[in-house]
């Protein structure tokens, strides 16, 4: 009987087990095929919309990709040899060999001196100033350029690039796939495989903005400030903390979020110019929109021809790294190496009665802060908050004034839209860190891509009355339990 | 670095111009924009908070037509190919691209809907509502900014870059507001008036593209002037200034473009 059975199930657990072997011969198949950034389709999508005509392959989507390989490299072998400081900041590398010049002449004129026996020693102590005044110079200009090049390193991207395991040298590889692809994707898009399951969404990195950082509004943050997100993770969301790993490896992480947030933005600004220029001669006729179709069939064989050797120019100069490097790749770079000068100064926390400076920060959070008008007269988060606000991320691809081509966007992979929420500061946990420093920030620059306003109208001291009232002069309540709330407006309208 | 080249490039222009002001000829370029046919009447927007001052409604500000069929808020700049110099600049503008442009928040509305804005121009984000209010700026070649403008409050700024189409302004608190800025290297640019009108003074006489832009439908991509239709997917609109006026007439955009 028993065997019966046996037989009788047999058949369909061979052909399960040929299903299984063919299934993983697949996984195997497809693993073996490198890893590839995926293009921005949400973006290309957007420009086409805008156009109301097609993106060409060849003369549009391609040269971009061309472009950012020969930029960046792929998923599993980083490529940064054309990051050449002359052609990225050719003004600081050509005062770097001015003064360098004019290091070597004062040097010599000091051999020389320093070879007379009857040198006056004043004179050589003038020489001996010039020249640490020029050597001042030297190193100044250095540190700019060493900010440049330090940026993203490829040793330190080597790490955290391709596949998870080891160099022969023992040193790590994949670290970027073994800790964070699984949320943020390979390209950094924020749209991983367990992304969809996460609120908030994981970190798209592409758009080049971050919250929890140092720096004013529209400023990249500071390699301080990716490097503290990834140590201490973001309290709240889940982003954990990496602070077990050894510093080395969170550097090279920092380097590899880095290195993904300008390729993202190198890309984006790179459909918006590519998009920019009318290809409508050189596209199949298939291709075309009536509009594209009307024009060129309104040109003459000449004139056709005329056109369609104009743009592959114009195509060919866009595609040089001679062009792309300074006017595409190099400000992007500059904004991030110098992101330090951008940081907020944060002056020392005076010295005040806590009880005293509560009293003042809670009338700040109602009256000149307008804090409440978002965050609630009770700051559980429930204030007049207008129903309409999304992050910077997904205002992306949806406009909740203009949403009828969401279902497209999320066809191409974007995340389903949710609505923004002021934070409940009541349940004592911050997602930037609760220390009084990260609550002054947000306080003062607002939060990037979130509709959080700088408070630009509250002076150093005011803002540090409002820090210690969130901080210290509101009830607690538990993380598991929040109060139930529903918002003011919504409440008054009901 | 870049912005001291920068710096030096205008004292260069603005030298160059001075210089060509006795040679150079000039001609001012004015128009109107009419909308074709019946357009359609935007509903009246929701207000979702701070009702006791706002209202409950407010009139949509992104299409307005008056009873002429005059377009409002149409914005029009010079348009430069990718590498083309830069024509003189008009030493008239040398004063007025000192003086702030103001874009205050009225009756929870912004006033005007949409500026125009010379890279380096001082711009001043005033608040003279009774309720605080705040600018979040997005534009693509500056950074962005949001800041929080208490009653009676001004925000002083200005923007470093061109920007090839315009910034959007918002309020994070009251979602209904919205502006647009036009943010231009060089000082010919206009936005039309409550009748369509608009004047561009002093352009350097000869050949020019201007680029046309409404908020609806983004660049106008097909416009009937001097009875000729115009189809440009870019916006793009050629025309050859003469000394002195230079009238373009009625130029007619259809109402079925402006949905």
């Amino acid at each position: 009987m028993q065997i019966s059975q046996a037989l009788a199930f047999g058949g369909p657990y061979r052909a399960g087990g040929l299903v299984l072997a063919v299934m993983i011969g697949a996984i195997l198949g497809c693993s073996s095929e490198p890893a590839k950034f995926e293009p921005n389709r949400i973006a290309m999508y957007k420009a086409e919309l805008s156009l109301g005509t097609k993106l060409d392959p060849t003369y549009q989507v391609q040269p971009i990709e061309k472009i950012l390989t020969e930029t960046f490299g792929t998923p599993d072998k980083p490529d940064l040899s054309l990051w050449d400081p002359k052609k990225l900041v050719p003004d600081l590398a050509e005062e770097r060999a001015d003064i360098q010049t004019e290091y070597d002449e004062i040097k010599a004129e000091l051999d020389k001196a320093l070879k007379d026996p009857d040198l006056d020693p004043e004179d050589r102590a003038d020489i001996e100033a010039d020249l640490a005044d020029v050597k001042k110079d030297l190193d100044a200009v250095d540190k700019q350029i060493a900010a440049v090049e330090g940026l993203v390193q490829l040793d330190m991207l080597q790490m955290a690039a391709g596949p998870y395991g080891s160099a022969e040298d023992g040193t790590p590889r994949g670290l970027y796939r073994q800790h964070c692809v699984h949320c943020h994707g390979i390209t950094g898009n924020g749209a991983g495989p367990t992304a969809a399951f996460l609120n908030p969404y994981p970190r798209d990195f592409r758009l080049g903005k971050f919250k929890w950082k140092s720096t004013t509004t529209g400023a990249p943050p500071t390699h301080d400030d990716l490097k503290r997100v990834i140590t201490n993770g973001v309290p709240g969301t889940a982003m954990p903390s990496f602070k077990l790993l050894p510093a080395e490896e969170i550097e090279a992480l920092t380097q590899y979020v880095t290195y993904l947030s300008l390729r993202g933005e190198l890309e984006r600004n790179l459909i918006l110019d590519f998009s920019d220029i009318d290809v409508a001669v050189l596209k199949p006729a298939g291709m075309q929109s009536e509009e594209e179709k009307e024009y060129v069939e309104s040109l003459s064989a000449d004139e056709l021809k005329e056109e369609q050797t104009g743009l592959k120019e114009e195509l060919a100069e866009l595609s040089d790294p001679e062009i792309f490097l300074p006017d595409y790749l190099a400000p992007i770079v500059t904004k991030w190496a110098f992101a330090d000068k951008n940081v907020t100064d944060v002056p020392e926390k005076p010295e005040v009665v806590l009880d005293e400076s509560i009293v003042h920060g809670r009338d700040l959070f109602f009256k000149k802060g307008g804090c409440a008008t978002c965050h609630g007269q009770s700051a559980l988060g429930d204030g007049q908050t207008a129903e309409m606000f999304y992050d910077d991320w997904t205002e992306e691809y949806y406009d909740p004034k203009n949403p009828e081509h969401l279902e497209e966007f999320l066809a191409l992979g974007a995340l389903p839209p949710r609505k923004l929420q002021p934070r409940n500061l009541r349940l004592g946990n911050f997602r930037g860190g609760r220390r009084p420093v990260d609550v002054y920030w947000r306080i003062r620059n607002g939060i990037e891509g979130a509709k959080m306003p700088a408070a630009q109208q509250l002076t150093e001291e005011e803002i540090w009355h409002v820090v210690d009232f969130v901080r210290k002069g509101l009830p607690y309540d538990s993380l598991s339990q929040p109060p139930e709330h529903v918002q003011e407006n919504v409440r008054v309208r009901n | 670095m870049k912005l001291m080249q920068l710096g030096l490039m205008l004292v260069a222009l603005v030298g160059l111009s001075a210089q060509q002001a006795t040679a150079q000829e000039w001609g001012t370029v004015k128009g109107r924009f009419v909308v074709d046919g019946k357009a359609p009447t935007l509903p009246q927007m929701d207000v979702t908070k701070d009702q006791a001052f706002c209202g409950a409604k407010l009139p949509d500000p992104t299409l307005q037509i008056d009873a002429n069929g005059g377009l409002k808020n149409v914005a029009l700049w010079l348009y430069l190919d990718r590498g083309a110099t830069a024509p003189a600049v008009h030493p008239s503008y040398a004063e007025a691209d000192k003086k702030p442009v103001v874009i205050d928040n009225k009756n929870c509305m912004y006033d005007p809907h949409v500026a125009t804005v010379v890279v380096g121009q001082p711009v001043e984000f005033k608040n003279s509502d009774p309720i605080p209010h705040n600018f979040k700026v997005e534009g693509f070649a500056n950074p962005g900014m949001n800041n929080l403008v208490p009653v009676g409050g001004v925000f002083e700024t200005k923007f470093e870059n061109e920007e090839r189409y315009p910034m959007n302004a918002s309020c994070s608190i009251h979602p209904w507001m919205s502006a647009k800025i036009v943010v231009r290297e060089l000082p010919y640019m206009a936005v039309s008036k409550e009748d369509g009108s608009f004047t561009i003074e002093n352009l350097p006489v000869g050949k020019h593209k201007l680029q046309i832009w409404h908020e609806v439908p983004g660049t106008i991509k097909e416009l009937v002037i001097g009875g000729k239709t115009v189809k440009d997917r870019k916006g793009l609109l050629e025309i050859e200034v003469k000394a002195g006026n230079n009238d373009l007439g009625d130029i007619k955009i259809a109402a079925g473009d402006l949905k």
